[in-house]
């Protein structure tokens, strides 16, 4: 079974496990399952994104410092993180596929997660739209269609995208969690801070956020006959 | 670097960046440098913060309030910062942890699993204190905002590993221009001995500790104004990112300074998130002081109380060191070189002359502005500058 976390500021920044009807808050004394290593990447930057397997045998992916729309008067944004994992290797080849589809259009991934949240009385989170993207990506192969997306997301090495000057600052902090040698052997993309996407020519950008919107859409259709 | 939310933690660097190269006037000086890799941290660098803070002291008007607090960091930070001499060759490294002030907090996972280390790696720590909530709160929101029984306990956790293992604790209050102004700082430093009482005590009783006060004006020209219950505007219902004050006859001033009639579909609510461990914490409004400025008050007192640290810590090693030598305990040696590794090509004599002239010429300030020696550990009294 996957578990999903969200790192998100409400009252300072909280570690939130979503579940459909609940968001509920990370503690020490509760931690509701959160991997060592998914607090290790909360808690840095360094690493924009990550999907591969912890040393406790944990499959991850892991998005990070997402801005929201708020912005203080500065022009900074509230940011949010996200972790995805699961002990199931059933899962794999479903979160690679969505591994592949958020890491090449990371900043369509952002603001899509980032509006999720709302602040009502409570933190709220639609895990309805989130669910719909998870089934939009298993029905529709046309996600996968060119020969780079899909020859990625059947191999299993990790695939990591990160922000820092060069990989190997990224990367080191993470040895105590992940294995060295695994990591070594990743798909490694460097993060394009003004594009707020990789720094790759050669990928192309199929827009998934239509597809998204269309199964939505037939998803609430199906519900509302 | 530890504290409440929001309360200055970052900006007390920047301030110490801004401020340590125009301090010491004397034979060479310091030059302070930050060769820290933001590209890794979302391209907010210390610099940025602190031209955001300063530069409302050109865009406020004087007579109107505003809030000055813009958002946080999620994660820990590493500042690479390096000192040199003007006019000697190589740098001082000192890595700076900046941390959420979330993750002071003892019962949040990040306390146990990423600041446990860090606590027992560094030699100073650095605890902003906000203190118009200090001043102003109730204790029990100054506690909540100010993390002080959260601090109590993570702050245990600093291991003093052997006699010579020197640490210091400095308690740096914020914000505090408004005291500084009307000659009214000692009684924030009476404040602080009451409402931090505890972790004053119980960080004195430690073997090696330093523990200072040391109030600091980041700015100078803006002062705390006043308190007001934590407002946000909401549309249709949702809250925006807008902080503002209570409704007066319909109208509100927003954080930035501007003031809105509130009609449809905007509406003013609490702002929901304005909860620590379940304390309802006020905003703080600020206002300009006319005619001041930009005008940082012992801001490189930071910097100068840690290098003289670091200057007396080597000492120490070096006594040690020297007991040692003709004996059996040749692995202190060995000890020692690891521990020199910080003045790897630099000029140590040059940095410990200019410190200690410094200090003959009471450039390092110890009292006055409110700046106090709270505890003075016996190791630190065995060495002279
Ligand atoms: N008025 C005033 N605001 C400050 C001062 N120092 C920091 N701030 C503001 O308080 C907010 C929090 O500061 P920051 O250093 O980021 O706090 P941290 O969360 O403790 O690291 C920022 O938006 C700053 O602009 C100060 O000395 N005076
Ligand atoms: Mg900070």
């Amino acid at each position: 079974m996957m578990t999903v976390y969200a790192q998100y500021s409400f009252g300072g920044y909280k570690i939130f496990r979503l579940a459909e009807n609940a968001v509920e808050e990370v503690t020490g004394l509760n931690r509701l399952g959160l991997p060592q290593s998914g607090i290790q990447l909360f808690s840095h930057y360094g690493i924009k994104f990550i999907c591969t397997s912890d040393i406790d045998g944990n499959y991850i992916l892991f998005v990070n410092d997402m801005p929201c729309k708020e912005k203080d008067d500065m022009g900074r944004s509230k940011t949010c993180s996200m972790l995805i994992t699961s002990k199931d290797k059933a899962d794999v080849p479903l979160m690679r596929r969505i591994a592949v589809m958020i890491a090449f259009e990371l900043d369509v991934f952002e603001s899509f997660f980032s509006s999720l949240f709302s602040i009502k009385e409570t933190l709220a989170f639609n895990s309805t739209d989130f669910k719909a993207f998870f089934d939009s990506v298993c029905i529709d192969a046309s996600m996968l269609s060119d020969r780079l997306r899909s020859t990625i997301a059947i191999k299993s090495n990790p695939i990591i995208i990160y922000t820092t000057s060069d990989a190997k600052t990224a990367l080191e902090p993470l040895y105590n969690r992940f294995e060295k040698k695994n990591l070594r052997k990743g798909f490694l993309l460097k993060w394009d801070e003004n594009t707020r996407n990789i720094k790759d020519n050669s990928i192309e950008r199929i827009g998934f956020m239509p597809l998204i919107k269309k199964i939505i859409n037939k998803i609430v259709t199906i519900w509302k006959n | 670097m530890l504290g409440g939310r929001r309360v200055g933690k970052s900006t007390i660097l920047a301030g110490v960046m801004e401020t340590l190269g125009n301090s010491a006037a004397l034979s060479s000086h310091f030059i302070c440098e930050d060769s820290t890799d933001y590209k890794a941290y979302s391209n907010f660098s210390i610099k940025k913060k602190y031209r955001a803070l300063t530069s409302m002291l050109d865009t406020q008007k004087p007579g109107t309030i505003f809030m000055t607090r813009g958002m946080g960091d999620s994660k820990i930070q590493k500042y690479n910062i390096s000192i040199r001499l003007s006019d000697k060759p190589g740098r001082l490294m000192v890595d700076f942890y900046d941390v959420p002030g979330e993750f002071t907090n003892p019962q949040k996972v990040e306390f146990q699993s990423e600041m446990l280390p860090l606590i027992s790696d560094c030699d100073v720590f650095i605890v902003g204190i906000d203190t118009p909530y200090l001043m102003e709160c109730a204790e029990s929101v100054n506690n909540a905002h100010n993390r002080i029984t959260d601090l109590e306990v993570s702050l245990q956790n600093i291991i003093v590993k052997g006699k010579t293992d020197l640490k210091m604790v400095m308690l740096v209050p914020l914000k505090c221009e408004k005291w500084l102004e009307c000659g009214d700082i000692d009684k924030v430093i009476e404040k602080v001995k009451e409402r931090y009482g505890v972790l004053l005590k119980t960080l004195s009783a430690y073997p090696s500790m330093m523990v200072s006060i040391l109030p600091i004006a980041t700015v100078g020209g803006i002062r705390y104004k006043q308190m007001y219950p934590a407002m946000i505007v909401k549309r249709d219902g949702i809250y925006t990112g807008y902080s503002c004050t209570p409704e007066v006859g319909s109208e509100v001033v927003v954080g930035d300074g501007g003031r809105y009639k509130i009609q449809s579909p905007y509406s003013v609510g609490y702002d929901p998130e304005a909860k620590v461990d379940g304390v309802t914490i006020p905003n703080s409004w600020y206002e300009l002081i006319p005619g001041v400025g930009y005008a940082p008050k012992n801001c490189e007192q930071t910097a100068l109380h840690i290098l003289r640290f670091l200057i007396v810590k080597t000492m120490l090693k070096q006594q040690e060191n020297e007991k040692a030598s003709d004996g059996f305990f040749g692995y202190i040696r060995g000890a020692m070189n690891i521990f020199l590794n910080w003045w790897n090509g630099i000029d140590y004599d040059a940095f410990k002359n200019l410190v200690a002239e410094l200090q003959k010429e009471g450039k390092i300030k110890d009292s006055g502005d409110g700046i106090e020696l709270y505890h003075i550990c016996n190791e630190w009294k065995e060495v002279e500058l």
